[in-house]
């Protein structure tokens, strides 16, 4: 199969929130506008015998089960899975049987069931258990060939000291580590467009390409913002927002408005970004462990849109 | 890589820092012996906290390190780990097992709702009541595992709305998991803290020969005097905590009582397999209260599970899947390196340590220590299990007992009772996991109600060791 023969491939994490269910709505308009190949995964931690004093957990599962209860991971699969039914891109009890996969470093492996929506693209449900969340998930991402992750955002997180206790959002992880686009969901309104942040770099230039395949596959018109620090970089910020719009006309789509702005990158985003569906910021260049500290991961971690976060 | 790095980094944090501590002088005032047993016991609290190995490979270093660093002959260590609070770890869980696979849950429910009522705080109080009372004598992971589908079905059957839903969960979930915490004190069989406190005392201060030590080999019924009434205060008050914390909406569950009936009507009454049962696990009650202190506790727990097995009531199967064996050997494993805290003499200078920090403050002795051993124990056990706590505070804490004047059985029961106080975290209490897992319970929820619950249990204990041990000649 050819790279232009494959459907685009939609990973959504789902650990059951109401940002992850508003992500799995915007997922499945994607996947009918692109006839999509859409992954809904739930990844439980493996158990440690300590926290719960030598017992295994299974136990206890097995006893909620015994009463005819279901457990988590499924309960959100089916939850996930009525939202695609009352969306109608699957039909009830469309769906082949459960399936299970090795999977190499997971011991309880991977449950997969299988739905076709009506275009023909594939909508699957996993269940796997692994030992950290994170890794789970862009493991699946990667060998899945997904080329967006939508993950659930967690609400901002109050300053303080709660804010240095806290640990970082499984969301800002799970960006921080993917080697493709995630959009962090919050909400994700559609109707609203794409407010798309540029700055006068190379890195900046290069996830273009990006932002533009997912207006293309978005609904909504597309606004370019650049921020400058001070007076100085408005020439600049000017230049990437230019080039930026040349870009889009060059693929099809004509830019609503260009916005040059002067101000903290971070604050004048967030604030900008509240009247759209998606804010669109390319990936910081820092290593892992210091992304938290970059624009593109400081707007997903305090925006009160979803934010695109373009590889 | 970056992954495997990633997951290993407090592993590699660990071993950067033995290695300093290994290479750099030996502080005054400990031996070279204290030392590297100190190096030990950081790397592997560090290890119990962050977890970035499996954790019985963990008990296995320890293992390892005290014949390659410590020069401990391989029998002596292989000695040291077997002691009768690792039996009664053993013994317990596997009775745990035995127990919840019995299906008496959905008969206890029965009863619960019988008593109370269809009035949702009523009944939350009185799973709290039930689930206390149990978990004060068979282990709080027993009494979770077990009556969590209880929780779940009602919460389930109560309410279709999700948000409603999650009100009643968060009343009915912490009603179990934090009255199964404040009960597992209640009784040396309620958890395995209390276990391994029972042996350190043992092990520090009682000698057959002498009576004036004969104080510190803790009887059961000794213990439920000490710390039986201490849970009974604190179960009201928990719920008034939780009444206030988390109010419901849904303030009638009878619709959800009738289904629940119908379905456990459906059972039928009980049968001859679960008389049984409930006469074996009865006849353990009474061997732990009657004979533990002669024949040990852990050779009681143990009598119990083998009776479950000898009966038929429960497979060898069930029992090797439902324990972590692993943990066991985690748990021999610290006990053996807090025995070597104690001989080395690196207790004893940790204790120095913290003795140094404490009396300029006014907390080198008498009620001040006692609440400064509490909150040092509620901070750890937050982090890790309270067992595990226990277990690498133990030698510490009856050391700075010695140093201070302080009654060291006191510091001990207050050291052990508050390992119960990990309020704070999911990870804190078997039962938190548990209840946790059911995915209606944020980490926020432990915050938000957890600092409640430590300051009445701070205050309640505080109490207790200042007016009501003395009078029970503590």
């Amino acid at each position: 199969m050819t790279t232009e023969a494959r459907n685009f491939r939609i990973l959504i994490s789902i650990g059951g929130g109401p940002e992850a269910y508003a992500g799995l709505r915007f997922a499945a308009r994607l996947g009918g506008r692109t006839c999509a190949d859409v992954a809904l995964l739930y990844v439980r931690p493996l158990d440690s015998g300590l926290r719960t004093g030598g017992l295994e957990l299974r136990v206890a599962r097995e006893n909620v089960l015994g009463w005819g209860l279901e457990l988590p991971g499924m309960r959100h699969l089916k939850a996930a899975r009525d939202i695609l039914l009352e969306l109608g891109q699957i039909r009830e009890g469309g769906g082949d049987p459960w399936r299970y996969h090795e999977l190499s470093g997971d011991d309880a492996g991977e449950w997969v069931r299988e739905y076709r929506n009506p275009c023909g693209g594939a909508i699957s449900l996993r269940l796997r258990t692994a030992p950290d969340v994170t890794t789970a998930v862009v493991d699946e991402a990667a060998s899945f060939g997904a080329d967006v992750v939508i993950v659930g955002g967690s609400p901002p997180v109050a300053g303080g000291l709660r804010k240095l206790l806290a640990r970082k959002p499984l969301s800002l992880r799970i960006a921080a580590h993917a080697r493709c686009p995630v959009i962090v969901a919050r909400g994700m309104e559609p109707g609203h467009g794409l407010l798309v942040c540029v700055d006068d770099t190379e890195s900046s230039r290069a996830a273009l390409a990006g932002a533009v395949r997912c207006a293309a596959n978005c609904e909504g018109a597309v606004a370019l913002l650049s921020v400058a620090e001070d007076e100085a970089g408005e020439p600049a910020a000017r230049r990437a927002v230019e080039h930026a719009a040349e870009t889009f006309r060059r693929a099809g789509m004509e830019p609503v408005t260009q916005l040059i702005e002067t101000g903290r990158p971070v604050e004048v985003i967030t604030r900008l970004g509240a009247a759209y569906s998606l804010i669109v910021l390319g990936e910081s260049e820092k290593p892992w462990f210091a992304k938290a500290f970059s624009v593109a991961h400081e707007v997903a971690a305090r925006a009160e849109s979803s934010v695109l976060i373009v590889k | 890589m970056v992954h495997y790095l990633r997951e290993k980094r407090w592993f590699i944090i660990t071993l950067l820092l033995q290695a300093a501590m290994l290479l750099g002088p030996v502080p005054d005032g400990v031996t070279p012996e204290g030392w590297r047993v100190l190096v030990m016991t950081v790397g592997a609290t560090i290890l119990f906290i962050t977890e970035p190995i499996p954790l019985p490979a963990v008990a296995l270093l320890i293992v390892l390190g005290q014949v390659f660093l410590l020069g401990m002959d391989s029998s002596d260590v292989a000695r040291s780990l077997m002691k009768d609070s690792v039996l009664f770890i053993m013994g317990s869980l596997m009775l745990a097992v035995a127990l919840v696979k019995q299906k008496l849950d959905k008969r206890l429910a029965l009863l619960i709702v019988r008593v109370t009522g269809s009035s949702t705080y009523r009944i939350a109080f009185g799973i709290s009541i039930f689930s206390g009372v149990l978990a004060s004598f068979i282990g709080e992971h027993t009494v979770a595992a077990m009556m969590l589908p209880v929780a779940l079905s009602l919460l389930q059957l109560g309410s279709g709305d999700p948000e409603k839903q999650r009100g009643l969960a968060v009343l009915l979930l912490f009603s179990i998991s934090y009255a199964c915490a404040m009960a597992g004190i209640g009784t040396p069989s309620g958890g395995a803290r209390n276990a391994i406190m029972i042996d350190y005392l043992r092990d520090f201060f009682y000698a057959p020969d002498d009576p004036a030590t004969w104080e510190y080999g803790v009887s059961y019924l000794k213990w439920m005097i000490y710390a039986y009434p201490v849970f009974l205060v604190q179960l009201p008050l928990m719920h008034l905590i939780l009444r206030r914390t988390f109010r419901t909406d849904v303030l009638d569950l009878g619709p959800a009582v009738e289904r629940l009936k119908e379905q456990v009507g459906d059972e039928g009454a009980l049968t001859g397999r679960h008389y049984v049962a409930i006469g074996l696990f009865l006849f353990t009650l009474a061997g732990w209260v009657l004979f533990s202190s002669r024949v040990g506790m852990g050779t009681i727990a143990i009598l119990g599970a083998v009776l479950f097995l000898v009966a038929g009531l429960v497979r060898w199967q069930d029992l090797n899947s439902g324990v972590n064996w692993g943990v066991v050997w985690l748990y021999a494993a610290a006990i053996s390196l807090g025995a070597q805290m104690r001989e080395t003499g690196a207790a004893a200078w940790v204790a120095g340590l913290f003795m140094d920090g404490l009396e300029p403050v006014g907390l080198g002795s008498g009620i001040g220590l006692l609440g400064a051993v509490m909150v040092l124990t509620t901070l750890i056990t937050n982090t890790m299990s309270n067992g595990a706590a226990v277990a690498v505070l133990g030698p510490v804490v009856l050391s700075i007992a010695v140093g201070a004047d302080t009654n060291p059985l006191a510091v001990g029961m207050i050291t052990a009772m508050s390992s119960a106080f990990a309020y704070f975290t999911v990870i804190g209490t078997p039962a938190s996991t548990i209840v946790h897992s059911s995915g209606y319970l944020t980490a926020g929820d432990f915050l938000r109600v957890g600092w409640r619950m430590a300051l009445m249990s701070f205050i309640v204990l505080l109490a207790a060791s200042k007016i009501y041990w003395p009078l029970v000649g503590l």
